[in-house]
Protein backbone atom coordinates (compact mmCIF):
# COMPACT_ATOMS: atom_id res chain seq x y z
CA UNK A 1 0.00 0.00 0.00
CA UNK A 2 2.98 2.69 0.79
CA UNK A 3 4.58 1.57 -2.52
CA UNK A 4 0.70 2.05 -4.50
CA UNK A 5 0.56 5.38 -2.55
CA UNK A 6 4.65 6.36 -3.15
CA UNK A 7 4.41 5.88 -6.88
CA UNK A 8 1.21 7.17 -7.34
CA UNK A 9 1.28 9.79 -4.96
CA UNK A 10 1.15 12.90 -8.04
CA UNK A 11 -2.00 10.90 -9.33
CA UNK A 12 -3.37 10.30 -5.92
CA UNK A 13 -2.88 14.13 -5.26
CA UNK A 14 -4.10 15.05 -8.45
CA UNK A 15 -7.78 13.24 -8.39
CA UNK A 16 -7.99 14.41 -4.69
CA UNK A 17 -7.62 17.96 -4.72
CA UNK A 18 -10.45 19.10 -6.67
CA UNK A 19 -12.72 16.75 -4.29
CA UNK A 20 -11.18 17.79 -1.19
CA UNK A 21 -11.92 21.36 -2.21
CA UNK A 22 -15.36 20.47 -3.17
CA UNK A 23 -16.52 18.73 0.74
CA UNK A 24 -15.06 22.05 1.94
CA UNK A 25 -16.99 24.03 0.28
CA UNK A 26 -19.84 22.09 0.57
CA UNK A 27 -19.89 21.85 4.54
CA UNK A 28 -18.88 25.68 4.50
CA UNK A 29 -22.03 26.35 2.53
CA UNK A 30 -24.29 23.40 4.69
CA UNK A 31 -23.16 25.52 8.01
CA UNK A 32 -24.09 28.49 6.60
CA UNK A 33 -27.21 27.11 5.79
CA UNK A 34 -27.52 25.35 9.49
CA UNK A 35 -26.63 28.87 11.49
CA UNK A 36 -29.52 30.78 8.88
CA UNK A 37 -33.33 30.10 9.67
CA UNK A 38 -35.02 29.04 6.06
CA UNK A 39 -37.29 31.38 4.22
CA UNK A 40 -40.72 31.00 5.52
CA UNK A 41 -42.68 33.55 2.84
CA UNK A 42 -43.76 33.06 -0.81
CA UNK A 43 -42.07 35.46 -3.57
CA UNK A 44 -44.31 36.62 -5.98
CA UNK A 45 -41.88 37.43 -9.32
CA UNK A 46 -42.72 37.63 -13.12
CA UNK A 47 -40.63 37.19 -16.09
CA UNK A 48 -40.93 39.00 -19.16
CA UNK A 49 -41.59 42.15 -17.35
CA UNK A 50 -40.21 45.45 -17.83
CA UNK A 51 -42.32 47.91 -15.83
CA UNK A 52 -39.65 48.69 -13.73
CA UNK A 53 -37.51 50.69 -15.91
CA UNK A 54 -40.19 51.81 -18.67
CA UNK A 55 -42.77 53.90 -18.01
CA UNK A 56 -44.15 53.30 -21.07
CA UNK A 57 -44.71 49.38 -20.44
CA UNK A 58 -48.42 48.77 -21.30
CA UNK A 59 -48.72 45.10 -18.79
CA UNK A 60 -48.08 46.61 -14.92
CA UNK A 61 -48.36 44.82 -11.77
CA UNK A 62 -49.39 46.29 -9.06
CA UNK A 63 -49.82 45.60 -5.52
CA UNK A 64 -52.51 47.95 -3.80
CA UNK A 65 -53.98 47.10 -0.21
CA UNK A 66 -52.05 43.78 -0.27
CA UNK A 67 -53.55 42.80 -3.44
CA UNK A 68 -52.13 42.36 -6.64
CA UNK A 69 -53.59 44.01 -9.42
CA UNK A 70 -52.98 43.17 -13.23
CA UNK A 71 -53.32 46.63 -14.97
CA UNK A 72 -52.91 46.97 -19.28
CA UNK A 73 -52.72 50.23 -21.03
CA UNK A 74 -53.03 49.90 -24.83
CA UNK A 75 -49.78 51.54 -26.19
CA UNK A 76 -49.59 54.70 -28.03
CA UNK A 77 -47.11 54.10 -30.33
CA UNK A 78 -47.55 51.67 -33.19
CA UNK A 79 -43.72 50.49 -32.74
CA UNK A 80 -44.94 49.49 -29.13
CA UNK A 81 -47.31 46.81 -29.99
CA UNK A 82 -44.33 44.50 -29.75
CA UNK A 83 -44.75 44.13 -25.95
CA UNK A 84 -45.20 40.88 -24.62
CA UNK A 85 -47.72 40.07 -21.68
CA UNK A 86 -45.72 38.67 -18.06
CA UNK A 87 -45.77 36.02 -17.12
CA UNK A 88 -46.57 35.70 -12.95
CA UNK A 89 -44.99 33.21 -10.72
CA UNK A 90 -44.96 32.50 -7.05
CA UNK A 91 -42.42 30.73 -5.24
CA UNK A 92 -43.14 28.40 -2.13
CA UNK A 93 -39.88 28.16 -0.38
CA UNK A 94 -41.63 25.50 2.56
CA UNK A 95 -42.56 23.41 -0.25
CA UNK A 96 -40.22 24.58 -2.44
CA UNK A 97 -42.13 24.72 -5.51
CA UNK A 98 -42.84 27.02 -8.27
CA UNK A 99 -45.86 27.70 -10.00
CA UNK A 100 -46.98 29.60 -12.61
CA UNK A 101 -50.41 32.04 -12.25
CA UNK A 102 -51.88 32.77 -15.62
CA UNK A 103 -52.48 36.33 -16.28
CA UNK A 104 -55.68 37.52 -18.02
CA UNK A 105 -55.93 37.68 -21.84
CA UNK A 106 -56.29 40.78 -23.10
CA UNK A 107 -59.19 40.68 -25.44
CA UNK A 108 -59.57 44.17 -26.50
CA UNK A 109 -55.85 45.42 -27.00
CA UNK A 110 -57.23 48.84 -27.52
CA UNK A 111 -59.10 48.81 -24.18
CA UNK A 112 -58.03 49.55 -20.33
CA UNK A 113 -57.70 46.79 -18.03
CA UNK A 114 -57.52 46.66 -14.29
CA UNK A 115 -58.06 43.38 -13.01
CA UNK A 116 -57.63 41.43 -9.22
CA UNK A 117 -55.14 38.34 -9.55
CA UNK A 118 -57.93 35.66 -7.91
CA UNK A 119 -55.27 33.09 -7.50
CA UNK A 120 -53.94 35.76 -5.14
CA UNK A 121 -57.18 37.03 -3.28
CA UNK A 122 -57.16 37.39 0.40
CA UNK A 123 -53.12 36.81 0.85
CA UNK A 124 -51.97 39.89 2.26
CA UNK A 125 -49.14 41.52 -0.08
CA UNK A 126 -45.65 42.72 1.06
CA UNK A 127 -43.56 45.10 -1.70
CA UNK A 128 -40.45 45.90 0.51
CA UNK A 129 -37.68 44.27 -0.76
CA UNK A 130 -36.78 42.62 2.22
CA UNK A 131 -38.99 39.65 3.55
CA UNK A 132 -40.15 39.89 7.25
CA UNK A 133 -37.66 37.10 7.97
CA UNK A 134 -34.79 38.84 6.35
CA UNK A 135 -34.67 37.29 2.35
CA UNK A 136 -34.08 39.39 -0.33
CA UNK A 137 -35.03 38.09 -4.03
CA UNK A 138 -31.91 38.13 -5.73
CA UNK A 139 -30.07 37.36 -9.37
CA UNK A 140 -27.09 35.72 -8.06
CA UNK A 141 -24.20 35.67 -10.56
CA UNK A 142 -21.47 33.83 -9.35
CA UNK A 143 -18.29 35.78 -11.34
CA UNK A 144 -17.10 35.20 -14.94
CA UNK A 145 -16.53 32.10 -16.37
CA UNK A 146 -13.54 30.50 -17.45
CA UNK A 147 -12.08 27.87 -19.54
CA UNK A 148 -12.85 25.68 -16.73
CA UNK A 149 -16.48 26.55 -15.79
CA UNK A 150 -17.25 26.56 -19.41
CA UNK A 151 -16.21 23.10 -20.31
CA UNK A 152 -16.73 21.45 -17.10
CA UNK A 153 -18.77 23.59 -14.56
CA UNK A 154 -21.96 23.42 -16.40
CA UNK A 155 -21.29 26.88 -17.96
CA UNK A 156 -22.67 29.80 -17.76
CA UNK A 157 -26.27 29.66 -17.40
CA UNK A 158 -25.67 27.36 -14.16
CA UNK A 159 -23.87 30.38 -12.87
CA UNK A 160 -26.69 32.23 -13.50
CA UNK A 161 -30.30 31.50 -11.30
CA UNK A 162 -32.47 33.77 -8.67
CA UNK A 163 -32.26 33.17 -5.07
CA UNK A 164 -33.59 33.76 -1.91
CA UNK A 165 -30.72 35.78 -0.16
CA UNK A 166 -29.89 36.21 3.80
CA UNK A 167 -26.16 37.17 4.22
CA UNK A 168 -24.06 34.22 3.07
CA UNK A 169 -27.10 31.51 2.67
CA UNK A 170 -29.51 31.19 0.00
CA UNK A 171 -32.09 28.65 -1.81
CA UNK A 172 -32.36 28.46 -5.44
CA UNK A 173 -35.77 29.28 -6.90
CA UNK A 174 -36.31 26.45 -8.57
CA UNK A 175 -37.84 26.77 -12.60
CA UNK A 176 -37.18 30.49 -12.70
CA UNK A 177 -36.78 32.30 -16.02
CA UNK A 178 -33.06 32.27 -16.29
CA UNK A 179 -33.22 36.20 -17.25
CA UNK A 180 -35.39 39.62 -16.36
CA UNK A 181 -37.03 37.80 -13.74
CA UNK A 182 -38.51 40.74 -11.40
CA UNK A 183 -39.61 40.88 -7.88
CA UNK A 184 -42.99 41.35 -7.46
CA UNK A 185 -44.04 40.96 -3.32
CA UNK A 186 -43.61 39.02 -0.31
CA UNK A 187 -46.93 36.78 0.81
CA UNK A 188 -46.98 37.72 4.50
CA UNK A 189 -49.54 35.54 6.07
CA UNK A 190 -47.81 35.48 9.18
CA UNK A 191 -48.49 37.66 12.31
CA UNK A 192 -44.67 38.54 11.88
CA UNK A 193 -45.26 39.17 8.32
CA UNK A 194 -48.53 41.01 8.91
CA UNK A 195 -47.13 43.18 11.64
CA UNK A 196 -43.76 44.50 9.15
CA UNK A 197 -46.81 45.73 7.01
CA UNK B 1 5.44 -10.79 -23.62
CA UNK B 2 4.69 -9.03 -26.44
CA UNK B 3 5.23 -5.49 -24.64
CA UNK B 4 8.65 -6.91 -23.26
CA UNK B 5 10.20 -7.32 -26.53
CA UNK B 6 8.83 -4.04 -27.52
CA UNK B 7 10.37 -2.58 -25.06
CA UNK B 8 13.43 -4.08 -25.60
CA UNK B 9 12.90 -3.00 -29.19
CA UNK B 10 12.55 0.67 -28.24
CA UNK B 11 15.41 0.71 -25.75
CA UNK B 12 17.63 -0.71 -29.01
CA UNK B 13 16.90 2.24 -30.97
CA UNK B 14 17.75 4.46 -28.14
CA UNK B 15 20.86 3.25 -28.10
CA UNK B 16 21.45 3.63 -31.63
CA UNK B 17 20.09 6.90 -31.70
CA UNK B 18 22.54 8.32 -29.24
CA UNK B 19 25.99 6.79 -30.48
CA UNK B 20 24.55 8.20 -33.74
CA UNK B 21 23.72 11.68 -32.64
CA UNK B 22 20.25 10.74 -34.68
CA UNK B 23 17.60 13.09 -33.22
CA UNK B 24 13.83 12.21 -32.56
CA UNK B 25 12.69 14.66 -35.29
CA UNK B 26 15.28 12.77 -37.89
CA UNK B 27 13.56 9.44 -36.73
CA UNK B 28 9.85 10.78 -37.01
CA UNK B 29 10.57 12.01 -40.57
CA UNK B 30 12.70 8.92 -41.57
CA UNK B 31 9.54 6.62 -40.13
CA UNK B 32 6.84 9.26 -41.68
CA UNK B 33 8.54 9.09 -45.17
CA UNK B 34 9.09 5.41 -45.11
CA UNK B 35 5.22 4.88 -43.55
CA UNK B 36 4.08 7.46 -46.71
CA UNK B 37 5.50 5.42 -49.38
CA UNK B 38 4.29 2.08 -47.88
CA UNK B 39 0.29 3.54 -47.54
CA UNK B 40 0.68 6.14 -50.60
CA UNK B 41 -1.63 3.58 -52.51
CA UNK B 42 -4.03 3.37 -49.72
CA UNK B 43 -4.88 7.43 -48.54
CA UNK B 44 -7.41 7.41 -50.99
CA UNK B 45 -9.25 4.09 -49.61
CA UNK B 46 -8.77 5.45 -46.59
CA UNK B 47 -10.18 9.13 -47.01
CA UNK B 48 -13.37 7.45 -48.77
CA UNK B 49 -13.49 5.21 -46.31
CA UNK B 50 -13.99 8.07 -43.61
CA UNK B 51 -15.93 9.91 -45.93
CA UNK B 52 -18.62 7.32 -46.55
CA UNK B 53 -18.48 6.69 -42.51
CA UNK B 54 -19.26 10.22 -41.98
CA UNK B 55 -22.12 10.14 -44.76
CA UNK B 56 -23.85 7.37 -43.56
CA UNK B 57 -23.30 9.08 -39.21
CA UNK B 58 -24.69 12.09 -40.54
CA UNK B 59 -27.60 11.07 -42.88
CA UNK B 60 -29.05 8.81 -40.24
CA UNK B 61 -28.57 11.90 -37.52
CA UNK B 62 -30.22 13.73 -40.58
CA UNK B 63 -33.30 11.07 -40.66
CA UNK B 64 -34.02 11.36 -37.41
CA UNK B 65 -33.83 14.80 -36.80
CA UNK B 66 -36.38 15.07 -40.15
CA UNK B 67 -38.54 12.23 -37.98
CA UNK B 68 -38.33 13.31 -34.64
CA UNK B 69 -41.05 14.79 -34.00
CA UNK B 70 -42.97 12.28 -35.19
CA UNK B 71 -41.66 9.27 -32.82
CA UNK B 72 -42.69 8.41 -29.73
CA UNK B 73 -40.57 8.65 -25.94
CA UNK B 74 -39.56 5.07 -26.06
CA UNK B 75 -38.47 5.21 -29.35
CA UNK B 76 -36.77 8.31 -29.42
CA UNK B 77 -34.17 6.63 -26.19
CA UNK B 78 -33.67 3.47 -28.24
CA UNK B 79 -32.85 5.54 -31.35
CA UNK B 80 -30.07 7.69 -29.56
CA UNK B 81 -29.00 5.35 -26.68
CA UNK B 82 -29.30 1.98 -28.82
CA UNK B 83 -26.90 2.46 -31.62
CA UNK B 84 -24.11 4.37 -28.84
CA UNK B 85 -24.95 1.05 -26.89
CA UNK B 86 -24.06 -1.06 -29.45
CA UNK B 87 -21.10 0.20 -30.60
CA UNK B 88 -19.79 0.61 -27.07
CA UNK B 89 -19.92 -3.13 -26.79
CA UNK B 90 -18.60 -3.55 -30.52
CA UNK B 91 -15.81 -1.20 -29.45
CA UNK B 92 -14.99 -3.89 -26.90
CA UNK B 93 -15.37 -6.92 -28.82
CA UNK B 94 -13.57 -5.72 -31.73
CA UNK B 95 -10.05 -6.23 -29.43
CA UNK B 96 -10.64 -9.51 -29.54
CA UNK B 97 -9.16 -9.98 -33.33
CA UNK B 98 -6.40 -8.04 -33.35
CA UNK B 99 -7.38 -7.90 -37.30
CA UNK B 100 -10.28 -5.16 -36.13
CA UNK B 101 -8.08 -4.06 -33.38
CA UNK B 102 -8.24 -0.46 -35.20
CA UNK B 103 -12.14 -0.02 -35.02
CA UNK B 104 -12.45 0.48 -31.51
CA UNK B 105 -11.44 3.85 -31.26
CA UNK B 106 -14.32 4.93 -33.40
CA UNK B 107 -16.45 3.15 -31.99
CA UNK B 108 -15.62 4.31 -28.87
CA UNK B 109 -15.64 7.95 -30.07
CA UNK B 110 -19.17 7.38 -31.44
CA UNK B 111 -20.59 6.08 -28.12
CA UNK B 112 -18.98 8.55 -26.81
CA UNK B 113 -21.16 11.25 -28.86
CA UNK B 114 -24.46 8.71 -28.87
CA UNK B 115 -24.67 7.83 -25.13
CA UNK B 116 -24.65 10.85 -23.48
CA UNK B 117 -26.99 11.81 -25.92
CA UNK B 118 -29.37 9.01 -25.75
CA UNK B 119 -29.24 9.74 -21.96
CA UNK B 120 -30.21 13.34 -22.00
CA UNK B 121 -32.74 12.29 -23.98
CA UNK B 122 -34.10 10.04 -21.71
CA UNK B 123 -34.03 12.65 -18.74
CA UNK B 124 -36.00 14.88 -21.57
CA UNK B 125 -38.72 12.58 -21.55
CA UNK B 126 -38.96 11.13 -18.95
CA UNK B 127 -37.45 13.03 -15.77
CA UNK B 128 -39.46 16.26 -14.14
CA UNK B 129 -37.55 19.84 -13.37
CA UNK B 130 -35.39 22.03 -15.11
CA UNK B 131 -32.20 21.29 -13.28
CA UNK B 132 -29.92 20.70 -16.76
CA UNK B 133 -26.87 20.90 -14.33
CA UNK B 134 -27.92 18.51 -12.25
CA UNK B 135 -29.01 15.93 -15.08
CA UNK B 136 -25.36 16.24 -17.14
CA UNK B 137 -23.14 15.96 -13.85
CA UNK B 138 -25.18 12.15 -13.19
CA UNK B 139 -25.30 11.46 -17.03
CA UNK B 140 -20.98 12.25 -17.38
CA UNK B 141 -20.68 10.61 -13.67
CA UNK B 142 -22.34 7.27 -14.87
CA UNK B 143 -19.99 7.41 -18.28
CA UNK B 144 -16.91 8.67 -16.50
CA UNK B 145 -17.32 4.57 -14.65
CA UNK B 146 -18.69 2.95 -18.22
CA UNK B 147 -15.56 4.12 -19.53
CA UNK B 148 -13.10 4.04 -17.06
CA UNK B 149 -14.24 -0.07 -15.58
CA UNK B 150 -13.14 -1.45 -18.97
CA UNK B 151 -10.07 0.69 -19.52
CA UNK B 152 -8.77 -0.89 -16.23
CA UNK B 153 -9.42 -4.28 -17.87
CA UNK B 154 -8.36 -3.68 -21.55
CA UNK B 155 -5.82 -0.34 -21.46
CA UNK B 156 -7.16 1.26 -24.43
CA UNK B 157 -6.35 4.62 -24.77
CA UNK B 158 -9.44 5.70 -25.95
CA UNK B 159 -11.54 4.40 -23.08
CA UNK B 160 -9.01 6.40 -21.07
CA UNK B 161 -9.31 9.96 -22.88
CA UNK B 162 -13.28 9.94 -22.88
CA UNK B 163 -13.41 8.25 -19.37
CA UNK B 164 -11.12 11.22 -17.94
CA UNK B 165 -13.37 13.30 -20.21
CA UNK B 166 -16.37 12.09 -18.55
CA UNK B 167 -14.73 12.66 -15.33
CA UNK B 168 -14.13 16.26 -15.46
CA UNK B 169 -17.50 16.69 -16.69
CA UNK B 170 -19.04 15.42 -13.39
CA UNK B 171 -16.80 16.43 -11.19
CA UNK B 172 -16.88 20.17 -12.48
CA UNK B 173 -20.49 20.41 -12.21
CA UNK B 174 -20.08 18.76 -8.36
CA UNK B 175 -17.48 21.67 -7.59
CA UNK B 176 -19.49 23.92 -9.34
CA UNK B 177 -22.77 23.45 -7.41
CA UNK B 178 -20.96 23.24 -3.96
CA UNK B 179 -20.60 26.62 -4.82
CA UNK B 180 -16.90 27.05 -5.49
CA UNK B 181 -16.51 30.56 -7.01
CA UNK B 182 -15.40 30.18 -10.87
CA UNK B 183 -12.02 31.23 -10.28
CA UNK B 184 -10.78 28.03 -7.32
CA UNK B 185 -12.67 25.73 -9.50
CA UNK B 186 -10.64 26.26 -12.59
CA UNK B 187 -6.89 26.72 -10.47
CA UNK B 188 -8.33 23.58 -8.59
CA UNK B 189 -9.42 21.44 -11.77
CA UNK B 190 -6.64 22.72 -13.90
CA UNK B 191 -4.02 21.68 -11.62
CA UNK B 192 -5.80 18.33 -10.82
CA UNK B 193 -5.57 17.63 -14.66
CA UNK B 194 -2.32 18.68 -15.35
CA UNK B 195 -1.37 16.26 -12.39
CA UNK B 196 -3.08 13.11 -14.11
CA UNK B 197 -1.19 14.42 -16.90
CA UNK B 198 1.79 14.25 -15.78
CA UNK B 199 0.94 10.24 -14.30
CA UNK B 200 -0.77 9.13 -17.98
CA UNK B 201 2.62 10.59 -19.70
CA UNK B 202 4.61 8.18 -18.00
CA UNK B 203 2.54 5.46 -19.05
CA UNK B 204 1.94 3.30 -22.31
CA UNK B 205 -1.60 6.01 -23.22
CA UNK B 206 1.46 8.97 -23.52
CA UNK B 207 -0.22 10.11 -26.70
CA UNK B 208 -3.06 12.15 -25.13
CA UNK B 209 -1.05 13.38 -22.50
CA UNK B 210 -0.14 16.84 -24.55
CA UNK B 211 -3.90 17.86 -24.84
CA UNK B 212 -4.88 17.01 -21.00
CA UNK B 213 -1.39 19.09 -20.14
CA UNK B 214 -2.64 22.01 -22.95
CA UNK B 215 -6.08 21.65 -21.06
CA UNK B 216 -5.17 21.99 -17.28
CA UNK B 217 -2.37 24.63 -18.30
CA UNK B 218 -4.58 26.79 -19.97
CA UNK B 219 -7.45 26.57 -17.04
CA UNK B 220 -5.36 26.99 -14.48
CA UNK B 221 -3.31 30.14 -15.95
CA UNK B 222 -6.59 31.92 -17.11
CA UNK B 223 -8.17 30.90 -13.94
CA UNK B 224 -5.08 32.47 -11.60
CA UNK B 225 -5.50 35.37 -14.05
CA UNK B 226 -8.69 36.07 -13.39
CA UNK B 227 -7.86 36.24 -9.41
CA UNK B 228 -4.95 38.44 -9.54
CA UNK B 229 -5.80 41.09 -12.81
CA UNK B 230 -5.68 44.38 -11.64
CA UNK B 231 -5.09 43.58 -8.07
CA UNK B 232 -1.54 45.50 -7.08
CA UNK B 233 0.83 44.01 -5.99
CA UNK B 234 -0.21 40.29 -6.25
CA UNK B 235 -0.78 40.49 -10.20
CA UNK B 236 3.03 40.35 -10.16
CA UNK B 237 2.89 37.33 -8.63
CA UNK B 238 1.97 35.87 -12.10
CA UNK B 239 5.10 36.28 -13.62
CA UNK B 240 6.79 34.02 -11.33
CA UNK B 241 4.30 30.99 -11.93
CA UNK B 242 4.99 31.44 -15.13
CA UNK B 243 8.60 31.02 -15.22
CA UNK B 244 7.88 28.24 -12.91
CA UNK B 245 5.59 26.75 -15.29
CA UNK B 246 8.36 27.28 -17.86
CA UNK B 247 10.80 25.42 -15.78
CA UNK B 248 8.33 22.57 -14.59
CA UNK B 249 7.76 21.84 -18.50
CA UNK B 250 11.53 20.51 -18.60
CA UNK B 251 11.02 18.66 -16.13
CA UNK B 252 7.88 16.72 -17.27
CA UNK B 253 9.10 17.01 -20.83
CA UNK B 254 6.12 18.45 -22.48
CA UNK B 255 6.52 21.19 -24.86
CA UNK B 256 2.74 21.80 -24.63
CA UNK B 257 3.47 23.40 -21.63
CA UNK B 258 6.16 25.30 -22.90
CA UNK B 259 4.07 26.60 -25.24
CA UNK B 260 1.12 27.68 -23.01
CA UNK B 261 3.44 29.01 -19.94
CA UNK B 262 5.13 30.98 -23.07
CA UNK B 263 2.56 32.10 -24.51
CA UNK B 264 0.55 33.30 -20.78
CA UNK B 265 3.87 34.89 -20.08
CA UNK B 266 4.01 36.84 -23.13
CA UNK B 267 0.21 37.64 -22.40
CA UNK B 268 1.02 39.02 -18.71
CA UNK B 269 3.89 41.30 -20.21
CA UNK B 270 2.23 42.86 -22.48
CA UNK B 271 -1.31 43.09 -19.80
CA UNK B 272 1.73 44.66 -17.40
CA UNK B 273 2.93 47.21 -19.54
CA UNK B 274 -0.26 48.42 -20.96
CA UNK B 275 -1.53 48.91 -17.56
CA UNK B 276 1.31 50.18 -15.65
CA UNK B 277 3.86 51.60 -17.96
CA UNK B 278 1.87 53.11 -20.81
CA UNK B 279 1.20 56.59 -19.44
CA UNK B 280 4.28 56.36 -17.56
CA UNK B 281 7.30 57.22 -20.19
CA UNK B 282 5.20 57.15 -23.29
CA UNK B 283 3.58 53.97 -25.09
CA UNK B 284 6.27 53.91 -27.73
CA UNK B 285 9.31 53.50 -25.17
CA UNK B 286 6.65 50.58 -22.94
CA UNK B 287 6.55 49.35 -26.84
CA UNK B 288 9.98 48.97 -27.41
CA UNK B 289 10.84 47.26 -23.78
CA UNK B 290 8.43 44.74 -25.00
CA UNK B 291 9.51 43.65 -27.96
CA UNK B 292 13.18 42.91 -25.82
CA UNK B 293 11.08 41.23 -23.26
CA UNK B 294 9.49 39.04 -25.71
CA UNK B 295 12.88 38.12 -27.64
CA UNK B 296 14.42 37.37 -24.35
CA UNK B 297 11.72 35.06 -23.49
CA UNK B 298 11.58 33.60 -26.79
CA UNK B 299 14.84 32.69 -26.98
CA UNK B 300 14.87 31.23 -23.74
CA UNK B 301 11.83 29.25 -24.72
CA UNK B 302 13.53 27.85 -27.51
CA UNK B 303 16.55 26.94 -24.95
CA UNK B 304 14.19 25.25 -22.87
CA UNK B 305 12.22 23.30 -25.67
CA UNK B 306 15.88 22.06 -27.15
CA UNK B 307 16.39 21.17 -23.78
CA UNK B 308 13.03 18.41 -23.47
CA UNK B 309 14.03 17.21 -26.80
CA UNK B 310 17.37 15.69 -25.64
CA UNK B 311 15.98 14.73 -22.24
CA UNK B 312 13.14 12.99 -23.94
CA UNK B 313 15.65 11.11 -26.52
CA UNK B 314 17.74 10.31 -23.92
CA UNK B 315 15.33 9.32 -21.19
Amino acid sequence: MKHFVKENLVLMVGITLPLLLTVIFFIATQFDRSVTDPPRHSVVYASNYYAHNNMKAPYRLIVKDSTLHFKYTPPKDDDKRHWQKPRLFVFDPVANESKEIELPAIDDPEEKVDIIISELTGQNMNTLKTSPDGYTFEYNYRGNGNLMTELFGGGYRSRTQYVLRKGASSVKVPNAIRYNAQFIAWIVNTPEGAHAQ
Amino acid sequence: MHNNAKKDALQKIVTLAQNHDITLDEIGAHLTKSHLKDKSGKWLSRLLGYLGAAFIFGGLALFITMQWDALSSPTRVIITYGPGLVAFILGILVLKDVRYEKASTPLFLKSALLLPTGMFVFLNEYADGDDTQLAAMIVFGILAIQFLIPFLAVKRTSLLFFGYLFWNGSLGILMDRAEIPGEFLGIALGLSIMMVAWTIDRTDHRAIAPFWYFLGSVGLLWSVFDVVEGVVPWDLLYLPLTIFLMLISTRMHSRTLLLVSTFALLGFLGYYTEEYFADVTGWPIALMIMGFLLIGVSAYAVKLGQKIKHETLSA
